[in-house]
């Protein structure tokens, strides 16, 4: 099934869930508050249509279905609107969407209310104010668009936890695998191969920056999010390894704000970056090749670009190189998760270049709700 | 006596091979060390080794693409591979003798046992013909030009144009001075970029950037003038395909 057809399939699902359940919603009220009428009417042998819609129970299943439609349709379009500029993993995300929703739909409420006298006189043909249930019902379907709204963001909490632990699964299995790749590992240990004879020290020293990458990309999916610092350290044993490899082929110029480094950004976010740049700039130019790592802050921003004086993509479209297995695809998936629309990823035609909020630490409300769990300790 | 040259871009590479070859068992000497494909090239051609331990995965030119440059006698060669899946099955299907890193110690006695025994029997490496054979439709890179005793690798698009000479073939540069090249005016068209060099004659394959203007020569048929003058003759069947190709 197309994914129009299904997308228009869903929406009726969902208006007609709306209108039913708001139906019974002023069903019920109406059974409680008039039985007697309900049971008059259940008695004349449910007349059709048309009938007089002052006449119960047509008249608290209208208000119902009213209260309902507009309550879920505000809620859906509050969700829709703040869905993907606030992913739901954050307690401030998480306040933004309870604000934004308790305004909206009380703003609704009133509005329908306030217009009351004028749906009394227009649709229901009953005088206003011999409407004895209507508060009722208003209240009764508010509470239950209420609860559904938050049935939909456990969901959408449920969904949003699950996906950020997939791809921080995803980013840790691919460094790991990028490390345990033959051709890095096995060029690592050869390179120790060569110096453990002529420069034990060196040799020494490479082992310990081997061992503690491995240590942080293990322990990645455990520590979500760490200080810019912390992912700097990580990249900078990287670079050790490779530079013991390429010697002066290798050139690296950071040009790095230091006021930045306890910023807050997903795990594993640079390092891959500076290995594509060593996989495709580095070990593909005859030349020595330079690697500018630049962090800069650019207004509440942060702006991180990694550029290679290698061959460079060639303006090749970003879908393909998002596909050509570059792992740039799922840097650009976290960095989502993570910030949301406000962060993003840009390919340049000689590296790459992220933006993204300047969250600085001890800011609750931009801490993950949970830690996310790690498959590496069951 | 087996004389050997080490091609691999990493010096530390190159370290543990040249620390692991004073310790094998066969008597080797080291005549010279190249950390490029192009710096390889001409060294083999100058020292003539008997063997190359060659690296697979370098900038430029890569150790397949050696193998394609090398004029012969082509010397005897074991590649050598951190861990690549493509140069591995490469290997495998032809049979070739391949050292991974960290190379050990034992396994390049192995290797060097090996070679030994062919060079003292004066026998080809079987695996690396059908390597070069199997090469014969792959599209050149580069190419191999003879200057003097040297050889030198060149980009196809220095030449414009080749012509085949009774025996030899001569490379033309654009800067105006021709040399030889060992490879055939055949595999040479058949394994440049088609939408680069366009064989006009069965003597003269032509750079498409070079060329200047048609001009009738005598009893209908044309000749193709290049960008410094020189005119070339077309042959008579070829000559609706270069019109096709020089009109559009």
């Amino acid at each position: 099934m197309p994914a129009s057809t299904h997308n228009w399939l869903s929406w009726l699902g969902t208006v007609c869930l709306m209108v039913i359940v708001g139906a019974l919603c002023g069903l019920l009220v109406g059974w409680i508050e008039k039985p007697a009428e309900l049971q008059a009417w259940i008695d004349a042998g449910a007349p059709l249509w048309p009938i007089k819609l002052s006449a119960s129970p047509w008249e608290p299943m209208f208000y119902g279905v009213l209260y309902s439609v507009s309550m879920w349709s505000t809620m859906l379009g509050v969700r829709g609107w703040a869905y993907r500029r606030f992913p739901v993993l954050t307690w401030r995300a998480m306040m933004v969407h309870v604000v934004a929703n308790t305004l909206m739909l009380v703003g609704v409420f009133v509005g329908l209310t306030a217009l009351d006298p004028l749906i009394c006189r227009w649709i229901t043909h009953a005088p206003y104010g011999d409407t004895p249930h209507l508060g009722t019902t208003a209240i009764v379907s508010f509470g239950v668009a209420g609860l559904l709204t938050s049935l939909t963001y456990a969901v959408d909490f449920y969904r949003a936890m699950q996906k950020a632990e997939r791809t921080a699964l995803v980013a840790e299995l691919r460094a790991l695998r990028a490390q345990i790749n033959p051709h890095f590992l096995f060029n690592t240990l050869n390179s120790i191969a060569a110096l453990i004879h002529t420069r034990p020290n060196e040799a020494e020293h490479v082992i310990e920056e081997l061992a503690e990458l491995f240590r942080y990309t293990l322990q990645a999916s455990k520590h979500p999010t760490v200080s810019l610092g912390e992912e700097l350290r990580a990249t900078d044993r990287y670079i050790v390894i490779e530079k013991t490899r390429f010697r002066d082929h290798l050139v690296i110029i950071r040009d790095i704000d230091q006021t930045l480094l306890d910023a807050h950004v997903p795990s594993l976010l640079i390092q891959p970056l500076v290995e594509n740049a060593v996989k495709h700039g580095v070990s593909r130019s005859e030349d020595p090749c330079a690697i500018y790592l630049e962090i800069q802050r650019s207004g509440t921003e942060v702006v991180l670009r990694v550029r290679d004086t290698g061959p460079g993509f060639d303006g090749r479209d970003p879908a393909s190189i998002y596909k050509a297995g570059t792992g740039l695809a799922n840097v650009r998936d976290r960095l989502q998760l993570h910030f949301g629309l406000q962060a993003r990823l840009e390919i340049l035609s000689d590296g790459v270049e992220l933006h993204f909020p300047y969250v600085p630490p001890g800011d609750r409300r931009t801490e993950p709700m949970v830690a996310l769990p790690s498959r590496a300790e069951v | 006596m087996l004389r050997v040259i080490l091609v691999d871009d990493e010096p530390l590479a190159r370290e543990r091979l040249r620390g692991l070859l004073q310790r094998v068992d066969a008597e080797v000497e080291l005549v010279a060390e190249a950390g490029s494909g192009r710096e390889a090239i001409p060294l083999i051609h100058e020292h003539r080794p008997d063997l190359v331990l060659l690296d697979i995965q370098m900038p430029g030119l890569d150790g397949f693409d050696v193998v394609d440059l090398l004029a012969p006698p082509r010397p005897h060669i074991v590649f050598v591979t951190a861990f690549d899946t493509y140069a591995v099955r490469a290997f495998e299907v032809h049979a070739l003798d391949y050292l991974t890193k960290p190379v050990t110690l034992e396994r390049l006695n192995r290797s060097l046992a090996r070679i030994e025994a062919l060079v003292e029997r004066q026998a080809s490496d079987e695996a690396l013909d059908r390597l070069e054979a199997s090469r014969s439709e792959a599209p050149l890179r580069r190419l191999t030009l003879q200057m003097g005793r040297r050889l030198r690798v060149t980009e196809p698009d220095e030449i414009r144009y080749f012509e085949a000479r009774e025996k030899i073939v001569l490379a033309h540069l654009f800067e105006g001075k021709a040399y030889p090249t060992h490879f055939t005016i055949q595999t040479l068209e058949s394994r440049l970029d088609h939408t680069a060099f366009l064989r006009i004659h069965r003597a003269f394959l032509v750079n498409l950037t070079a060329i200047r203007e048609l001009s009738p020569w005598f009893s209908g048929t044309l000749q193709l003038g290049l960008d410094d003058g020189t005119k070339l003759p077309i042959s008579r069947r070829r000559v609706r395909a270069v019109k096709q190709i020089v009109n559009r």
